[in-house]
């Protein structure tokens, strides 16, 4: 019997992404993907997959997931609680952020709301065997492509997972995840800064926007002080392409910040593009959230991939072994001197598997 | 002369080639051109770490990996190769004839359309199908193609409310363009009927039916045609070369 995980509750906005689909913007296709690619990343390191594996990404509210056929190991990769039921002894374990946590058949996780950040991944050891489409597992619901039958996932759905699917080893945590929220935007100005006065340019770095409840993976519209375009450029463009990230600014002077599953072209002038280094953050802001923007050059905006590079190492570099609930992460606590003076931590880089893995409840 | 080429910056692995000073058909050549040696020298294992090329109307937006590709360098290269002169077009754009049933059923906006044009249904249908389209570009959503020009009398402002949902298949009209929906979607285009023809497949090499640079012509089916052709189509009885025509 193939292992597979079923849906219980889809918790919301719950789909299978990817690192995306990139090379068909020519035929209209969106890019897609995980709208967080680096909690994507780190949530594939704490069940040992590739980087861009495709999990299951969520928005402010996570999923109840039931394993069938076999054993799954999960990661949950965002500030998130969850519950382990185990369906041999009726226990109910709490499962901490940023951890993994293995589901006997039968097994069910239950993934409550999120609470900093908005969007939320489970990666799944081994990963899905659902065939990519057009280069990508990536969900984009609105022309039926990639997931599961191309759509949102919902109740009853069932995700085959790769029967070779490993889940020996001790658990892991991630202590140190990198922290998700958002409040500035690093851009590049252009491709239209020319539609705006050097005032409205102004205007548009010094203010404070407000994400509204139009956020989801299309894109971010904002609220504040308008940003209006100089009248003899107008708000119509000739249509151009788009990417994820650009900043279309409509007739109203609300700025919208595209995102992942953005089209592809379109006729709003663009007063600046978030660049690369940033485009995670999309996926962490909610309705709500304040958010300012800084522009920043080309050469910036390469330093700040390495910046970010080493973020991401640095988080990868509390990945550390897990010993189930309750138990104390010593290794954790000695490396961040909780524990100083009692023993040497570095002459003790990984407790022995054996020993330490017996998981205390099931 | 060559004409001048401006480089936008689109973030830190993007820009946009655009020929601000063309316009029409000339514009749709120079960016094809452009797009054309590109790919080139691309194939030749120049350029590398361009991972995609977005055509529009007088624009070619360049997306570049920014783990493998110097943007500098693409930039530079881009713009000594559309500076070269010479070379015409290596290969031409497609022609297509495809079917459009035109009834209210399918297009439910045929009514108002032809009283705000001041025309009766048929004389509508003759116009739009009377016409070779150019594909101008894909976009909006995967396959979706924006055709030009449609002709003087049929030419309306979108309509003030979008619609929430668009049948997939819907041939539509806005401004001096034509389009068909390849997915039902919201659209604030005026609906004059539903054309069988699948746009878009993943799995097709070139997923996209139409391409930039393809000519297209409507040709008026009845709703018995309608349902034969759909149902040929879902079992693959009829390739997608049938529609395809040598002469405009």
């Amino acid at each position: 019997m193939t292992t597979t995980l079923k849906i219980i509750a889809p918790g919301m906005l719950c789909s299978l992404q990817d690192q995306g689909r990139a090379g068909y913007g020519q035929f209209g296709v969106p890019r897609s993907g995980a709208t967080d690619p680096v909690a994507l990343r780190l949530g594939n390191a704490l069940v040992g997959n590739a980087p861009f594996e495709a999990g299951i990404e969520f928005r402010m509210v996570g999923p109840t997931l039931q394993a069938q056929g076999g054993a799954v190991r999960v990661g949950l990769a965002c500030q998130a609680r969850a519950e382990h039921s185990c369906a041999q002894t009726q226990a109910v374990t709490p499962v901490s952020a940023w951890q993994s946590i293995t589901l006997q058949p039968g097994d069910t996780l239950k993934v409550s709301s999120v609470s900093r950040g908005a969007t939320g991944y489970l990666t799944l050891a081994g990963g899905i065997a659902c065939e990519p489409v057009l280069g990508g597992i990536s969900t984009y619901a609105r022309a039926n492509l990639g997931g599961l039958h191309g759509q949102w996932l919902k109740a009853n759905d069932v995700i085959p997972l790769r029967s070779d699917a490993p889940a020996h080893g001790c658990e892991k945590i991630i202590a140190a995840p990198p922290d998700a929220s958002v409040t500035q935007l690093s851009v590049i100005l252009g491709p239209q800064a020319d539609f705006f006065s050097t005032s409205a340019r102004e205007k548009f770095l010094a203010s404070t926007f407000i994400a509204s409840t139009q956020t989801d993976r299309m894109g971010i519209r904002l609220q504040g002080d308008p940003i209006h375009a100089l009248p003899d450029k107008g708000n119509d463009l000739i249509s151009e392409g788009l990417v994820p990230g650009a900043i279309q600014i409509p007739g109203d002077g609300q700025p919208i910040v595209l995102g992942v599953d953005c089209q592809t072209v379109g006729g709003y002038p663009k007063i600046a593009t978030v660049i690369s280094a940033d485009l995670h953050k999309l996926g962490q802001i909610q309705p709500g959230d304040t958010l300012r923007f800084k522009a920043v050059t080309l050469a910036e905006a390469q330093q700040q991939r390495q910046a970010l590079e080493r973020r991401i190492a640095e988080a990868l570099s509390t990945l550390y072994d897990h010993y189930g609930a309750g138990a104390m992460n010593l290794k954790a606590l000695y490396e961040s001197n909780l524990i100083d003076g009692v023993v040497n931590a570095t002459s003790d880089p990984t407790p022995n598997e054996t020993e330490s893995c017996k998981k205390p409840s099931t | 002369m060559p004409t001048t080429m401006r480089i936008l910056p689109l973030g830190d692995t993007a820009f946009t080639a655009e020929f601000p000073d063309l316009r029409g058909a000339e514009s749709a050549r120079r960016v094809r051109q452009l797009r054309e040696r590109i790919e080139q020298a691309r194939d030749a294992g120049q350029l590398q770490g361009i991972i995609d090329l977005i055509s529009a109307v007088r624009s070619l937006t360049v997306c570049i990996d920014p783990d493998t590709a110097d943007y500098a360098h693409i930039q530079a290269s881009i713009e000594q190769l559309a500076q070269t002169s010479g070379t015409a077009l290596a290969a031409s754009g497609q022609t297509w004839t495809l079917p459009v049933c035109y009834t209210e059923a399918f297009g439910a906006d045929l009514p108002q359309v032809a009283q705000a044009a001041n025309l009766s249904v048929d004389a509508l249908i003759a116009l739009h199908s009377g016409q070779v389209y150019d594909v101008l570009l894909i976009g909006f959503l995967p396959g979706f193609p924006f055709m030009a020009q449609v002709p003087e009398p049929l030419r309306l402002p979108r309509r003030e409310t979008p619609r929430l949902q668009v049948p997939a298949g819907s041939v539509a009209i806005a401004n001096e363009q034509t389009a068909i929906y390849p997915w039902q979607s919201p659209g604030g285009w005026h609906l004059i009927g539903r054309c069988p023809v699948p746009l878009f497949d993943a799995h097709r090499e070139r997923p996209s039916l139409l391409a930039p640079g393809d000519q297209v012509r409507f040709r008026a089916i009845d709703d018995t045609e309608f349902a034969q052709l759909e149902r040929a189509l879902a079992k693959a009885d009829v390739p997608l070369s049938a529609f395809q025509t040598d002469v405009p």
